[in-house]
C-alpha cells in the first residue's frame, strides 16, 4: 500500500468520538467490527501522541497487503507492559483491530499477539473501558485472537 | 562660586559615606549569607504543609465528564445544537488537539492516564502535567492578577492555603480552550464550544486521604452557562516506578488534521523507513 493509499478521508465517517482521550475522533474506526491481521512487522513507530505499527498482512488467499494499525501513546503503553523493543521488522505478529469503516486498511489496535506468547494490550482502541484500565497496570486483555480472519 | 561649592559638598559626602560604609556595611559575603536562615525556614515550611508532591496523581477518568451543567445561555445552547448537528451529519469536528495543541484548562489536567505532579517552592507551586508536556505555575507570593494577564492555554494562576486546602485562581485564556457542553438530551459526547472572556475557574485540592486528592472547581463562564459549573474530580496517588513521570513530546505526530478543509490525514510515514 503507498503512502498516498493511508492518508484518509474522515468526512464520511459517522458517530461520535469513540475515545475522549485521543486527540483526535476514532470515529473513523468501526468498533462494531474486530478482525485479526496476521503477518510480518514493517515499520514500528513509537512516537507520541500516538504510536503506529505497520504490518504487511498475509490474506487467505496467498495475497499480502499493508495495514496501518493506530496504537495509542507510549506513555500509557509503557504503564500497560510495552516496550519500543517489543516490535521490530521482521516479526511475525497477529493484531486484534477495529478496521476503519471506509474499507482502507487501517484500524484501530487493542491488542497484539507476539511468536512468544506474549500479548500486549492496548485498552484505548477498543470500546467499553474503565477509567482504571486506562490509567495503569496490566488491562484485561484476551489470551489467544478473538477477530475474525482478514478476507 | 556656588557650583563649586556645591561640587565640594558633594565629594565631602561621598568621602563621608564611603568612610561610614566602611564601618557598618555588610561585605558581600555576608549580604549572600544573611538572609539564609529565612530561606532554610521557607523551605522548611512546605514540609508542615499537607502532602501533595510525594509520586503523581492520575485521575484514571476521561476528559470533559462535567456531567451536571447548570442551564446554557441562549447563545451557547444555539452552538452547540450546531455542532451536534454538524457530528450527526458525519462531520470531523477535530481541532487543532489533533495536532497537538494544548486543549487548555481545565481539560489538560484530566488524561485520565498520565499523571500530574505537584512541586513545590516557597514562591510557587508548579504542577506538571505529563499530557502536553505543560506545567502550571500557581503563584504563592500573595500578589494580585495582572489586569488584565496575557491569555494563555493554562491561564495566569494564583494560589493560597486556607487550612489544609489548596485554593487556586486561574484567569486569562486564549480563545481556543473550548469548554464541553451539554444541550437537552445528553448525548454520549459533549459539544465542545469556545469559552467566554470571562471566564475563571477556582480550584479547591485538599487530600481525602493519603492517597486521594480531591479537586472541587467552580468554572465561571457567563457566555456559556448561566450559572457557574460545580464539578468535583479525584486523583489517585502512584507512587511505582510506572507512575512515574515521562518525557511527552506530541511534536511527533503521525497524524495531521487540516482545519480549512476538516481533513485528518493519519498514520503518515515521517520515520526512517520512508
Amino acid at each position: 500500500m503507498s503512502l498516498k493509499s493511508i492518508v484518509l478521508l474522515t468526512a464520511a465517517t459517522v458517530g461520535v468520538a469513540g475515545s475522549a482521550l485521543a486527540h483526535h475522533s476514532f470515529a473513523m474506526f468501526d468498533v462494531a467490527k474486530t478482525i485479526v491481521i496476521r503477518g510480518t512487522v514493517k515499520e514500528f513507530a513509537w512516537v507520541n501522541p500516538h504510536s503506529w505499527l505497520y504490518v504487511i498482512a498475509q490474506k487467505a488467499d496467498g495475497t499480502s497487503e499493508e495495514w496501518a494499525l493506530e496504537c495509542s501513546s507510549p506513555n500509557m503503553m509503557i504503564r500497560w507492559g510495552w516496550n519500543a523493543r517489543d516490535l521490530k521488522p521482521g516479526d511475525k505478529v497477529a493484531v486484534d483491530i477495529h478496521p476503519s469503516r471506509d474499507g482502507r486498511h487501517v484500524g484501530s489496535v487493542f491488542a497484539v499477539y507476539l511468536a512468544d506468547g506474549r500479548v500486549l494490550a492496548d485498552p484505548m482502541g477498543r470500546t467499553g473501558v474503565s477509567g482504571d484500565d486506562l490509567a495503569r497496570g496490566k488491562p484485561k486483555t484476551p489470551t489467544q485472537p478473538i477477530g475474525e480472519p482478514l478476507k | 562660586m556656588k557650583k563649586q561649592c556645591a561640587q565640594r559638598m558633594t565629594l565631602y559626602a561621598a568621602l563621608l559615606g564611603a568612610v561610614l560604609c566602611a564601618v557598618t556595611c555588610p561585605s558581600p559575603r555576608a549580604a549572600q549569607t544573611n538572609p539564609a536562615p529565612v530561606r532554610g525556614e521557607q523551605w522548611s515550611a512546605i514540609g508542615r504543609l499537607p502532602d501533595f508532591w510525594r509520586g503523581t496523581w492520575f485521575t484514571r477518568k476521561f476528559r470533559y465528564d462535567f456531567t451536571r451543567l447548570p442551564p446554557l445561555t441562549k447563545n451557547a445552547a444555539a452552538a452547540a445544537s450546531a455542532y451536534l448537528r454538524e457530528q450527526t451529519r458525519g462531520r470531523n469536528l477535530d481541532t487543532s488537539v489533533a495536532n497537538c495543541t494544548s486543549p487548555g484548562m481545565p481539560a489538560v489536567m484530566d488524561d485520565g492516564s498520565m499523571p500530574i505532579k505537584f512541586l513545590p517552592t516557597p514562591e510557587m507551586i508548579v504542577i506538571y502535567l505529563e499530557g502536553y508536556s505543560q506545567a502550571r505555575f500557581v503563584h504563592m507570593d500573595g500578589r494580585r492578577h495582572a489586569q488584565p494577564p496575557n491569555p494563555t492555554f493554562l491561564g495566569e494562576s494564583i494560589g493560597h492555603w486556607e487550612g489544609d486546602t489548596l485554593v487556586v485562581d486561574t484567569i486569562g485564556f486564549v480563545p481556543q480552550v473550548r469548554l464541553p457542553v451539554r444541550p437537552g438530551s445528553n448525548p454520549r459526547a459533549p459539544a465542545l464550544l469556545p469559552h467566554g472572556p470571562n471566564m475563571r475557574i477556582v480550584e479547591r485540592f485538599r487530600l481525602l486521604t493519603d492517597d486521594t486528592l480531591e479537586v472541587k472547581r467552580t468554572l465561571y463562564d457567563d457566555a456559556l452557562f448561566t450559572q457557574p459549573v460545580e464539578h468535583v474530580r479525584h486523583f489517585h496517588r502512584d507512587t511505582s516506578r510506572e507512575g512515574e513521570l515521562q518525557e511527552w513530546v506530541c511534536s511527533d505526530n503521525r497524524d495531521y488534521f487540516d482545519e480549512a478543509t476538516g481533513i485528518l490525514y493519519y498514520g503518515l510515514h515521517t520515520g526512517p523507513t520512508r
